[in-house]
């Protein structure tokens, strides 16, 4: 019998930590208990970018990360939130597939094995005054964490604040900043109708999570665990598809019965996030390495 | 071995280590090591490491050595001797006269401020040597500031509400509102006090000096306007959208140094030396945060507080009663705990059964912490024992024993606000709209 | 501890003249207060070795404090930079230049007094068994700080083999920020030495210096 600590990010109301617990619960059953995981969410063993790097040198043997906090370190972490590569589950799904045979080298070489994938839902704005198209921008203080989102910010006639997530409510009440762009997941985190009326959906951007479990002690069990792990971690990926999807829909109920109005982007945006999508994809495809852009046309050739 | 032998070991261990003269921030270590080396089958080394980076460069902490090194200037550019000057001739009248300065002076503090060291550290540097000067008693200055620094922590911004809206999931800018009237009500408590006090010991304040006529006060309180701008600025720009609290922090900085420069006292000399002074401030509290920071590791591996909670939320009690064992074994928790080690390490399980309970979520953050305000203020792991310690050169024991009225002003404040929960809800409710 | 040593008119730290920057090596404190009970009164040395191991000491410190002001810089630049509309990022940099001031400065703070024991227990020994203490809690912290090298350097090698970036706007490699912590260390576990000797050769070491406390002249017998 084997006991793995697991490290874990977010809230345990949020739907990835309770798809977690389901692959826990489908580990220890199909294992018939041989395998058991402790899970400690929402940060309280370590903060969730510093999980990584603990489940890499087994301080933990399992853990949640986010993708997309690497994007610095190889381009391919950043496709999937560039606006509109794959701005529906579909297609998210679909980039996931293409994307999988270049993260297991990736992570191979950093003594990581992936089990499973689980999307964030679309993301939108949300702003204190409504938004009819791209005028509505002009000048408003968009808050950004990233190069990414810094530069499409900034093309759609934002003015980029940088802010560390937890600054965010404050920033508002000050009004340092007027927008956000981000997940109704994290628009409910932080109660984002205490700071603003109108969420603006976009979709745009499906990025992702993944489980990652230390290659070392995974190669270390004997093959039927680790075929019963690879196993749970597929379901683990398809209900983290269904649970977003489910959880995208119920969110942006609970966004509106909190006095938000919430709408659908018109197109004017739209076309604006694809042409801006585009033009950070060029770029993407000059920074990229020749591999990273095979997975990019292996992706669109299946659309 | 079950869990509650294991956490008396490890208290027993941390009392001996602490008594026995080791740094503090190393016992706090040597204890984390313990408890994850001896009693769980993570690797303590490596998690050791690991722990102290990654806590030694978060946002949250840059606040603090900007906030220090501007206290340092305002001491060493005479300009806070200036505000006590100006401030004497006003609070003639008033029992206990300057101390009140402690209470306020951390209030406003704590309106810039998120960390109740940041406050007791940089309002300490300025008043402690001119109260001393002035001939106030030194346990009523040291307890005035170990408590109202404390005021950091429940008057926005506070770094504590944020741990816990992120941890409970429940809205910060609510949370800022709540603590604002609990925070006044808190000062309340202990200018109170303070007024009490000084009725019965005339002889441990000095003697007020000549009443003044109108003009004359007027006249002598020009020297109050350097400060008083400074503060205006630095809170003006955080209310004012310009600048976040960390980017305040700097501004005080940069507006410390050119008052200073006004002044003709900001030579080559009162730079660095502020500079340095600053930097071992810092080191200090920082060296402190990173141990409890890893034991909180330790902690959270062992499953201690998890464990402590879901016990009680076993035992099936009455509202009132509940609160009050929760709040006793947060106040031993808090003996032992960093305070946002505290909240996170509880509140996945605390808050559903509260909330069960009747409570409101937002009351119980506010209640959370006061309750971890009062954990800065015990021994032998409380951070503003340790600020005060540090910033005095008091022993651990002056200086517990200086802050003691003020930890039971704080339970005061807990059962009041027990009492009256529209305390911490009505404001929240009234600005925003759910 | 915190007694302090020089004898001292009315508390202005401003109108004392500039404390001795180390004061490992400096005079022991006025008879009467508690340290010098327990310290030999030191020869002053003027060793090579002792003013290479100061000029270490003075230097991170230094370090450290230069550091610092570049937190502040840095976030000057982000403001003026959001005012006239260029996205510069600080929370990262901020974030370094604070963890170097931290490291940096650990071993500075030591040797002037500056990190602080509750030693309830001690300051009630007698003073062989308190000078005991006090080499037995240093010898411990040489070699825990010995050993945290150690665990950092593996870190340091586990970010530069993994190829760890940071996730802000800067992209810089982990393991640089992360060498000046180790450095720190490094400078920490000497000084932690160089107080052990100091201790054993009945010397005052330089954590039982005065660090200048906002209050002065300790109550006799406190
Ligand atoms: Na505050
Ligand atoms: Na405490």
């Amino acid at each position: 019998e084997t006991t793995w600590t697991m490290a874990s990010g977010y809230a345990d109301s949020n739907f990835m930590t309770q798809n977690i617990q389901k692959f826990i619960e489908e580990v220890e059953a199909s294992t018939e208990g041989e395998l058991k995981i402790t899970l400690h969410s929402n940060g309280t063993l370590m903060k969730l970018d510093a999980i990584r790097r603990a489940v890499q040198t087994e301080q933990v043997q399992i853990g949640e990360i986010r993708l997309g906090s690497y994007s610095n370190e190889d381009p391919m972490y950043n496709l999937a939130g560039l606006p509109f590569v794959a701005g529906d589950y579909d297609s998210a799904w679909a980039l996931m597939q293409a994307q999988k045979p270049y993260f297991d080298e990736l992570f191979d070489g950093i003594g990581l094995k992936v089990l499973a994938y689980q999307p964030w839902p679309g993301q939108g704005f949300y702003t204190k005054e409504p938004v009819n198209g791209l005028a509505d921008f002009e000048g408003q203080k968009l808050r950004i964490y990233s190069k990414a989102t810094q530069d499409m910010g900034n093309a759609l006639g934002f003015e980029a604040t940088i802010l560390p997530f937890a600054e965010i409510p404050q920033a508002f009440a000050t009004g340092l900043i007027d927008a956000l762009f981000t997940s109704p997941q994290t628009g409910i985190d932080i109660q984002a109708w205490d700071n603003t009326n109108y969420f603006t959906a976009a979709g745009a951007i499906h990025t992702k999570n993944a489980i990652v479990v230390n290659k070392d002690v995974f190669e270390a069990l004997p093959e039927e665990l680790q075929a019963a792990l690879v196993a749970a971690g597929e379901a683990a990926t398809a209900s983290g598809w269904e649970m977003s999807k489910a959880t995208y829909a119920a969110q942006l109920d609970i966004l509106a019965e909190n006095g938000m109005t919430v709408t659908e982007a018109s197109p004017e945006i739209i076309a604006k996030l694809k042409e801006i999508g585009q033009s950070m994809m060029s770029e993407w495809e000059a920074t990229a390495s020749p591999e990273a852009k095979a997975v990019l046309e292996t992706y669109q050739s299946g659309l | 071995m079950d869990i509650l032998t294991i956490t008396a070991i490890l208290g027993a261990i941390l009392l001996l280590l602490l008594a026995g003269g080791l740094w503090i921030g190393a016992t706090l270590m040597v204890v984390g090591y313990i408890a994850l080396d001896i009693f769980s089958p993570a690797p303590a080394g490596s998690l050791l490491a690991t722990t102290l980076w990654d806590h030694s460069w978060g946002w949250a902490l840059t606040a603090l050595p900007l906030f220090v090194w501007m206290g340092e200037i305002l001491f060493r550019a005479r300009l806070s001797e200036d505000m006590f000057a100006g401030l004497a001739p006003w609070l003639d009248r008033l029992p206990g006269r300057l101390l009140h300065v402690n209470i306020v002076g951390c209030g406003v503090m704590a309106a810039v401020a998120g960390s109740s060291a940041v406050t007791a550290a940089t309002v300490g540097r300025m008043s402690l040597p001119e109260l001393k000067s002035r001939g106030y008693s030194e346990t009523m200055a040291i307890g005035t500031l170990a408590g109202s620094g404390t005021l950091g922590l429940l008057i926005p911004p506070s770094i504590m509400m944020i741990v816990y809206g992120i941890s409970a999931q429940q809205s910060i800018s609510r949370l800022f509102i709540a603590g604002i009237v609990p925070g006044l009500l808190i000062m309340g408590l202990f200018m109170g006090y303070v007024m009490i006090w000084s009725a019965f010991n005339r002889d441990k304040v000095p003697a007020a000096a000549e009443r003044l006529p109108l003009v004359e006060k007027l006249r002598r309180s020009r020297r109050l306007i350097p400060v008083m701008l400074l503060i205006f600025a630095v809170i003006g720009s955080i209310y004012g959208g310009y600048a976040t609290p960390t980017e305040a922090a700097t501004l005080g900085v940069f507006g410390a140094l050119g008052l200073a420069a006004l002044s003709d006292a900001l030579s080559w000399h009162t730079f660095t030396e502020s500079l340095l002074a600053a930097t071992r401030t810092s080191c200090m509290i920082i060296a402190i945060i990173l141990g409890a920071a890893f034991l909180s590791v330790g902690m959270a591996f062992l499953g201690i507080p998890v464990t402590l909670a879901e016990w009680v939320s076993g035992l099936g009690l009455s509202p009132g009663m509940l609160l009050a064992l929760l709040t006793l074994i947060y106040v031993v928790l808090g003996c032992f705990l960093e305070g946002a080690s505290m909240i996170v390490l509880t509140t996945s399980v605390a808050l559903p059964m509260v909330v069960a309970a009747g409570f409101d979520p937002i009351w119980f953050g506010i209640y959370l912490i006061v309750v971890v305000e009062m954990a800065q203020l015990t021994p032998p792991v409380g951070f503003n024992l340790f600020v005060l310690h540090g910033m005095s050169g008091r022993d651990m024991w002056t200086v517990t024993r200086a802050s003691l009225p003020f930890f039971a002003l704080l339970v005061l404040g807990v059962v009041l606000l027990a009492i009256f929960p529209g305390l911490a809800t009505y404001l929240p409710d009234l600005m925003l709209s759910r | 501890m915190g007694s302090h040593g020089q004898p001292r008119s009315q508390g202005r730290a401003r109108d004392l003249p500039v404390r001795a920057l180390i004061p490992s090596d400096q005079a022991a404190p006025a008879p009467g207060t508690c340290r010098a009970r327990v310290f030999h009164v030191p020869l002053r040395e003027s060793t090579h070795m002792r003013r290479s191991l100061d000029l270490l000491y003075k230097v991170s410190g230094g370090i450290a404090a230069f550091f610092l002001m570049m937190i502040a810089l840095t976030i000057v630049a982000q403001i003026i930079g959001r005012l006239i509309g260029v996205t510069i990022d600080s929370t990262e940099s901020g974030g370094f230049f604070l963890a170097g001031t931290s490291f940096m400065g650990m071993a500075y703070t030591l040797k002037t007094g500056g990190h602080i024991r509750v030693s309830l227990l001690l300051s009630r020994l007698k003073p062989g068994l308190a000078r005991a203490a006090d080499v037995l809690g240093c010898a411990f912290a040489a070699f825990g700080c010995a050993y945290l090298c150690w665990q950092t350097w593996d870190m340091i090698h586990d970010s530069w083999r993994f190829g760890d970036l940071s996730p802000g706007l800067m992209a810089i490699p982990f393991w640089i920020p992360q060498s000046v912590m180790l450095a720190g260390l490094m400078v920490l576990t000497i000084a932690f030495l160089d107080d052990l000797a100091l201790l054993l050769r009945g010397r005052m070491p330089g954590f039982a210096a005065p660090h200048e406390p906002a209050l002065d002249d300790i109550e006799q017998g406190e």
